[in-house]
């Protein structure tokens, strides 16, 4: 058994692969503590699987708090990692769209699988999973509702701004003003989406587009995405922010075909 | 002899005693931070001796250097050019320090225009810019304090680092008021505005040359005549008179630096890349100073002297068994962060091709023709327009991209980096269309990202390292 | 009773009515008659382009040129237009080419540009290459207005765009032309003045919001039509009570504004916009052509060159100071509200050198950071009132 993690801003999420299949994965947040993360996320897949540290043969990590884990592991890329999953859920996937906490990214893959392009859109906080859960908070409302509740939305309102600091104070107004809270979580979903559209296309979608990072793991979102990108989009298997940590545990073998 | 007179305004203190660090701590044969610091006192000693600085502000400037740069400046593949780098920046000072104690006239002018023709006048101007580059790349705190001080006024954080951190510094008494500022309309609005202000708030007169939108015959003729125009105000407004002895001796003197310069850019083309990138922003600085004295030519030649030593032993500076990548810089230097391209080549091989903020297109500019003052000027103009952040800013985006799939065709690039300033607006316009072109024409992945030019807090060092490390794990 | 109601249903809108509520660009029904007539229309991009070198050509069968501004009032979004001129510049530029991109300009038969500042140029090669416009042009103008050489330069650039639609289009304008085109717009600058007189006088006739949708229609018509009905607004103005219940009158100064929508959201916290100084307002009409030269297409580029300037232009600092004060002056305003869109560094810094002046002499000023599309109110409307309550309005 090969330990995948990817150490997140957000979250550190963990899979157990064996053979280039997915046997079972756990996420918890990541704190800003890479190591107690690594401890709480191995524990987590102890209690829940029965699996214990003899049974795993390596570890590899990836993501942002990569660099900083003490226990014995290798480290992946998290670029090649995304295409490698990619190609392993989706054998023609030519691109790849990355929604998480901190930072969207696409990628673009060559025929042979190689990451050729890609773009990150990192600068700009509100494009990201970590925005979205102030303004969660904001709205007093939790991720896993969220899609139905922005589905439920009747008014088309238009963000006017593309600075988070500025959108969380049209977000109080707007409440102020009573709109809903389905219209303007609809609203913040939607300028989301047209921020990675935009960064979307900064690279040339070459085929198919898998979709991918936490916040793909929200159906309204990527049903936005879909609309506004105006393409078909793949939701990562088995679990869209599992992605960077299956695309390590495939790296043990040079990569899953 | 000391620079007494440039003690008095502490960006020019700070640059008179960045020379001397440079020529004093890389001719000792300390090739390592640890060794310099056990030798600190010689150091101190050796530059309090030669350049009359108080011992303890000579300290506090150097505990402010960026370790990093220290690092890289004292390795073997650099630091006799920093040495002779620093010598030739510290003949400008000098030349600088005795015409403020002088009493000659303070002229602000922007590094595009030839300053030869400054010289030939015996003026020697100041450039807000080269300093507040060469402040933010030395120094840990860079010109910061003084970004901050004019952003609490209401200078937005989109007003590029080489204007907002020097526009303050004269009223803050960092910098001398200005009796004359010169500045071409190129390459943006920004440094345009730093100039204006400065005119505004110390009533003194701003001499515009107006950068063309082309760079046509008519466009050059306009241009030279706009530098003609300004030598004759220059001329009524100083007293100082252009003289064509003095002009013929600084085109002269920049003729032979440039031979060197275009020598160098073309060795760049062999394999392995035989040009170590940090110095790249020395280059800058030594066409800021084009011309002052035979040690800018000193510089230059020692620079092709030592590339071509390499060429010709078949020797590189790159880590043994690393393969090269040889890397486009398709925006320029990142000011905040010089050591970058040093950290690049040990890390991954990535050696620096040519970049925006230094490129000197030898077979379009060519030498000036010294027969006379019609034909000096001509050829200064001709050079002016072609300068880095010239033509290439002021003009349509195809120059800029044209320019940069030659010079990927031509050195044979494997990677570009796009490494922009946030605030720099009209090469943010271009990103796309040259990312693209360059995947397309020459099959070169672009890596894009985003800094502020001098301030370091806007992207760390530490995210641009981990950025540009999952770019080269990721693609190459 | 019931004949007058009758009456007034079939009744055409007043003037003042029409050139209030005026649609835009493409619904323009002035556009659609020009057009629908064989006329054609061109953009013209900044203040820089000297509209009745455009204006003034005839052709064969009547056929003419309108110039018209390119604005981007109503747009809410700058997604397509972001992908490549990137998220760093100002949103201004991004919507004009947004508007491009989404169609609203497909009525449009060219476009004449100025390389007016950093952004709104870069935007030229994104119309040429992904809108290819029948034609396009681009003016290089100075950036000072300091010395004949410059203006030289500037009327060289003008007259090659004249001549480009000569060679495109077979039509050029004659002497005759452009003098009947001078009078024109300098008529149509009059009128504007008398406008403004209304707005800043101790009895103001009309809202600033109102003034902009004025000035708005007068960017997409016919200035000879749009003389005619502005003439009559202005006599529906002057018979109308005085603007009432506001609290403070403002100088509004900074980056173009062409949508009323953020002047409503200054104008509903009680502030009265009585005068402005913007390029889309009283820069675009300030100054005459001199019509009693030899040489109409010189007497054009001067007044153009050297009419009140845009902050682009590296001199005339002394004048635009001085200009905002006498206007700010003239009107009797309690303080001026300065914005600038998000990345305008131009107006970023003018505004900085302007206000400081204002508040020397004991003007009170407000800075805005803002982007182009209006939104945002709470923010702006609470930092305006937060004026008001400063200077005790």
């Amino acid at each position: 058994m090969i330990l995948g993690c990817d150490v997140g801003t957000g979250y550190t999420k963990a899979v157990v692969m064996e053979d280039d299949k997915y046997l079972f994965g756990a996420h918890v947040p990541t704190n800003a503590d890479p190591n107690g993360a690594m401890q709480r996320v191995l524990c987590a897949i102890e209690e829940a699987h029965g699996v214990n540290a003899g049974d795993i043969k390596k570890i590899v990590i990836t993501g942002w708090g990569a660099g900083s884990v003490v226990m014995p592991h290798e480290e992946a890329p998290i670029m090649k990692s995304l295409a490698r999953a990619s190609l392993w859920d989706l054998s023609t996937c030519r691109n790849v769209l990355c929604m998480g906490a901190q930072q969207t990214a696409m990628l673009a893959l060559n025929g042979k699988g190689m990451v050729v392009s890609y773009r990150l859109n990192d600068k700009c906080a509100s494009g990201a999973g970590a925005f979205l859960e102030i303004i969660f908070q904001a709205l007093e409302c939790e991720n896993e509702n969220s899609a139905e509740i922005a589905r439920a939305a009747d008014k088309k309102i238009t963000m006017s701004t593309q600075c988070a600091v500025f959108a969380e104070s049209e977000v109080v107004s707007l409440v102020n003003d009573g709109e809903s809270v389905s219209n303007i979580l609809d609203a913040i979903f939607r300028s989301l989406v047209s921020g990675a559209r935009t960064l979307s296309k900064r690279v040339k979608i070459l085929g198919d587009v898998v979709i991918c990072g936490g916040l793909a793991n929200n159906d309204r979102i990527v049903e936005l995405a879909e609309e506004t990108l105006e393409v078909k989009l793949h939701v990562f298997r088995p679990r869209a922010d599992y992605i960077a940590a299956v695309g390590a545990a495939l790296s043990v073998n040079g990569g899953g075909k | 002899m000391a620079n007494r007179e440039l003690e008095k305004y502490e960006f020019l203190q700070r640059l008179d005693v960045t020379c001397d660090l440079f020529a004093g701590m890389c001719s000792h044969g300390w090739f390592t931070p640890k060794e310099l610091f056990a030798n600190i006192d010689t150091l101190f000693d050796d530059i309090v001796k030669e350049h009359g600085h108080d011992r303890e502000y000579l300290k506090s400037v150097v505990d402010n250097v960026h370790p990093e740069l220290a690092e890289a400046l004292l390795k073997p593949k650099h630091d006799m050019d920093v040495v002779r780098f620093g010598k030739a920046l510290k003949g400008y000072t000098t030349a600088l320090n005795d015409h403020l104690a002088a009493g000659k006239p303070v002229v602000y002018s922007f590094p595009t225009l030839t300053s030869e023709i400054w010289y030939a006048m015996d003026i020697v101007p100041l450039h807000f810019e080269l300093l507040s580059g060469l402040l933010s790349g030395v120094y840990i705190t860079g010109v910061e304090a003084e970004a901050d001080a004019a952003a609490k006024e209401g200078f937005g954080d989109h007003i590029c680092g080489f204007t907002k951190g020097p526009i303050k510094s004269i009223e803050m008494g960092l910098l001398p008021k200005p009796d004359i500022l010169c500045k071409n309309g190129s390459p943006c609005d920004a440094s345009n505005l730093n100039y204006v202000y400065a005119a505004d708030l110390h009533n003194c007169p701003l001499l515009v040359l107006d950068s063309p939108y082309y760079s046509d015959d008519r466009a050059l003729e306009y241009y030279t005549e706009n530098i003609k125009e300004m030598i004759v105000r220059v001329e009524k407004i100083t007293g100082h008179k252009m003289d064509e002895d003095r002009l013929r001796h600084h085109v002269d003197i920049s003729n032979r630096q440039l031979k060197y310069y275009y020598a160098i850019q073309d060795l760049r083309k062999e394999k392995p890349c035989p040009d170590p990138g940090t110095l790249r922003f020395l280059d800058f600085g030594s066409l800021a100073i084009c011309g002052h004295s035979e040690k800018v030519v000193d510089y230059c030649k020692g620079r092709y002297d030592r590339v071509k030593a390499r060429v010709d032993k078949g020797e590189t500076f790159l880590p043994a068994g690393k393969k090269e990548i040889r890397t486009l810089w398709s925006w320029g230097w990142i000011a905040n962060m010089f050591y970058l391209p040093d950290w690049l080549e040990e890390q991954f091989g990535s050696t620096y091709m040519e970049c925006q903020l230094s490129y000197m297109p030898g077979d379009v500019v060519g030498y000036v023709d010294t027969t006379n003052i019609e034909t000096m000027i001509n050829g200064l103009a001709w050079r002016s327009l072609n300068f880095c952040m010239h033509k290439t800013a002021m003009s349509y985006s195809d120059i800029w991209v044209n320019d940069f799939v030659s010079i990927a065709q031509a050195y044979k690039a494997d990677v570009a980096l796009f490494g922009g300033n946030r605030a720099c607006k009209h090469a943010w316009s271009l990103s796309k269309i040259l990312s693209d072109v360059l995947l397309e024409k020459c099959d070169i992945p672009s890596f894009i990202w985003e800094h502020d030019v001098c301030d370091k807090r806007y992207t760390s060092h530490k995210a641009t390292k981990a950025m540009l490390t999952e770019f080269f794990n990721s693609i190459a | 009773m019931s004949t007058q109601n009758v009456q007034q249903e079939v009744t055409p809108k007043s003037a003042l009515e029409e050139l209030l509520t005026l649609p835009r660009r493409g619904e323009n029904p002035y556009i659609q008659d020009w057009k629908a007539n064989g006329g054609k229309v061109f953009a013209y991009v900044c203040s820089y382009v000297p509209e009745e070198i455009i204006y003034a050509v005839k052709g064969v069968a009547k056929s003419r040129y309108l110039p018209v501004r390119l604005g981007a009032t109503g747009c809410t979004k700058t997604e397509d237009a972001d992908i490549d001129l990137s998220r760093c510049l100002c949103s201004f530029a991004r919507s004009t080419l947004q508007m491009g991109l989404d169609g609203e300009y497909s009525y449009l038969d060219g476009l004449v540009y100025s390389s007016s500042c950093e952004q709104m140029r870069r935007s030229f090669e994104y119309w040429r290459d992904k809108l290819h416009p029948d034609f396009l042009e681009m003016i290089s103008v100075p950036r000072t207005t300091d010395t004949q050489a410059h203006f030289e330069w500037y009327l060289e650039e003008v007259n090659n765009v004249r001549l480009k639609f000569g060679q495109k289009y077979g039509l050029l304008s004659n002497k005759a032309s452009l003098n009947e085109t001078i009078k024109i717009y300098n008529r149509f600058r009059e009128l504007m003045l008398e406008l403004y007189a209304l707005r800043s006088g101790d009895a103001p006739k009309l809202t600033g919001t109102e003034a902009l949708n004025i000035a708005l229609a007068g960017f997409n018509m016919p200035k000879d039509i749009f003389n005619e009905k502005l003439e009559a607004a202005i006599e529906e103005l002057k018979a109308r009570p005085a603007v009432t219940g506001y609290r403070a009158r403002v100088l509004l100064a900074g980056s173009p504004i062409d949508d009323p929508a953020l002047v409503e959201i200054i104008e509903g916290t009680g502030a009265l916009v009585v005068t402005d100084t913007l390029c889309t307002g009283r820069k675009y009409v300030e100054g005459m052509v001199d019509e009693t030269t030899d040489d109409p297409v010189r007497a054009i580029a001067k007044r153009y060159f050297s009419k009140e300037t845009c902050p682009r232009m590296m001199d005339g600092t002394d004048a635009r100071v001085a200009y905002v004060k006498r206007l700010a002056k003239e009107a009797n305003v309690d303080g001026v509200i300065f914005q600038y869109i998000t990345f305008c560094d131009n107006h970023n810094i003018e505004n900085i050198i302007e206000s400081r002046s204002l508040e020397k002499d004991g003007v009170p000023t407000l800075t805005l950071e803002r982007e182009y599309q209006p939104g945002d109110v709470g923010r702006l409307r609470t930092r305006v009132q937060a004026f008001m309550e400063r200077i005790n309005k």
